[in-house]
């Protein structure tokens, strides 16, 4: 690009030098039947300048950084005609822009924001105002309608009822908060907990425990087991072919167990949330 | 509570009002908070149209910067009330743009309304006026042409005349890239307003 450097003024749109044949890259890029138009010819010397560059000189983005850089545009736009005018419309577009700053438009609704709005956003009121409303959700449930015989009716109210803190304790907040997670997780551990069930039956199934193709074994020629690298996996009799039993229980009955755990404790959690869930209405 | 107005360096009568207002709205008073938001609303508007050229989406995300302002009333540390709300509107202009950018939509409309006003004090001259008007016109439909990331680093450079590092910041971009991102889009408007240019010189 050092040849930018070397443009020719403007104002006098330069000729090729057809007669000494010394002719600049920028000016074997004009066309013949350009050679007389300037405005054409400027054009055709112009496609090969770096237009962002002549941006950022038009922004003052320039001056922090290279000399070279500065040079090379300030050498643009003198010379360039094309490059001239392209800065001078960037610095206009640029001023017409900040002057137009202080256009105003008038909001297209009325953005004051309602009591009800003002109680939603409140920091931290989402989580204050849910905990307190399921707590008391779950204390009108929990309290036993028998604490209000028929004959204690009459008597003011604090005086038979149990009493209770003025609020929800942090405790009933905190399960408040949690308790409608239980029946989605109760739900979710039944149902993983019955895919690992099938997923590893049919694994066994397949694939007995102790058979030599057992995960737990490689099989070398002839059958006999050979062990995997895994020791406590491999029995005291192994010059057998198989195994009496692995010294550790195999994984896929491991995982039937755990599934089987995960399917109970599912169970008891969706049938403590639906009694929560009746006590509650 | 800290005292707000203390940690203003300004004794600009404007920035005491909006400081006792937040000041009021922090201790819950919901009136001082509307009375900020009558204040500035038309001024983020225009903000955020100029980021996000359709009217709803922008008239959205003002409604939701006020939203957050409300929220956090708390995280003011004092300062311009009215940057401090500028830059909540920003964010959620910006959040408007990604939220375009996950979910392609159509172009923004065409505008071509009245509805922008002179300030009050250039009103004096009827073709002054009537020049801003018409230019106005012309870059906001350019602007509306050009990428959602140049008109943002446009916008803030020359119409809210942050600097590079402060749009780096705001857009979570390298300096760099702001620079590179305002220059081009000057580029391709100056490509779009090719034609209506003789507006703009002189």
């Amino acid at each position: 690009m050092a040849d930018q450097l070397e443009l020719p003024e403007f104002g006098g749109a330069p000729e090729p030098d057809e007669a000494d044949g010394n002719h600049e890259p920028d000016e074997l890029a004009v066309p013949a039947a350009g050679q007389t138009d300037p405005a054409l010819g400027a054009a055709a010397r112009h496609a090969l300048h770096d237009e962002e560059l002549v941006a950022a000189y038009a922004a003052g983005a320039l001056e922090a950084e290279d000399p070279e850089d500065v040079a090379r545009a300030r050498s643009l736009v003198e010379r360039c005609s094309v490059c001239h005018d392209l800065h001078a419309d960037l610095l206009a577009i640029a001023s017409a822009h900040r002057a137009t700053a202080a256009m105003v438009l008038a909001a297209s609704r009325d953005y004051r924001l309602s009591e009800d709005d003002a109680e939603r956003l409140r920091p931290g009121v989402a989580l204050v105002r849910a905990a307190p409303e399921a707590a008391a959700a779950e204390a009108a449930a929990v309290q036993p309608a028998a604490a209000a015989p028929a004959g204690a009716a009459a008597l003011p109210g604090d005086a038979v009822a149990p009493r209770r803190p003025a609020g929800p304790s942090l405790v009933e907040r905190i399960r408040a908060i949690f308790w409608p997670l239980t029946q989605s997780l109760g739900g979710s551990l039944v149902a993983a907990g019955l895919v690992g069930i099938v997923i590893a039956s049919a694994s066994l199934a397949a694939v007995p425990v102790g058979t030599p193709s057992s995960p737990a074994f490689g099989t070398q020629e002839g059958g006999n087991p050979a062990p995997t690298g895994d020791v406590a996996l491999v029995t005291d009799d192994r010059s057998s072919g198989f195994g009496v039993g692995p010294a550790t229980p195999d994984v896929r009955v491991v995982a039937i167990g755990v599934s089987g755990g995960a399917v109970l404790l599912g169970l008891v959690l969706l049938v403590r949330s639906r009694r929560r869930a009746r006590e509650s209405l | 509570m800290e005292d707000l107005r203390a940690t203003s360096v300004a004794d600009d009568p404007v920035q005491r009002r909006d400081l006792i207002l937040l000041e009021r709205a922090r201790d819950g008073d919901l009136d001082a908070f509307n009375d900020l938001v009558v204040v500035y609303q038309d001024m983020l508007y225009a903000l955020v149209v100029r980021m996000v050229p359709d009217r709803d989406q922008a008239s959205d995300a003002v409604q939701e910067a006020f939203f957050n302002a409300y929220r956090n009333l708390d995280a003011f540390r004092g300062g311009s009330v009215k940057s401090w709300l500028s830059r909540i509107a920003i964010n959620a202009a910006m959040d408007t743009q990604r939220y375009r950018k996950r979910r392609p939509a159509d172009p923004y409309p065409e505008l071509d309304d009245e509805a922008w006003q002179p300030p009050a004090d250039a009103s004096a001259d009827p073709v002054t006026t009537s020049l801003m008007a018409e230019r106005h016109r012309a870059l906001n439909a350019a602007l509306a042409r050009i990428t959602d990331d140049q008109r943002a680093a446009i916008v803030l450079y020359d119409v809210e005349g942050y600097d590079y590092a402060e749009i780096a910041d705001i857009t979570g971009v390298s300096v760099g890239t702001v620079k590179s991102r305002i220059h081009r889009g000057r580029l391709a408007l100056r490509g779009l307003l090719v034609d209506r240019m003789d507006l703009f010189r002189g």
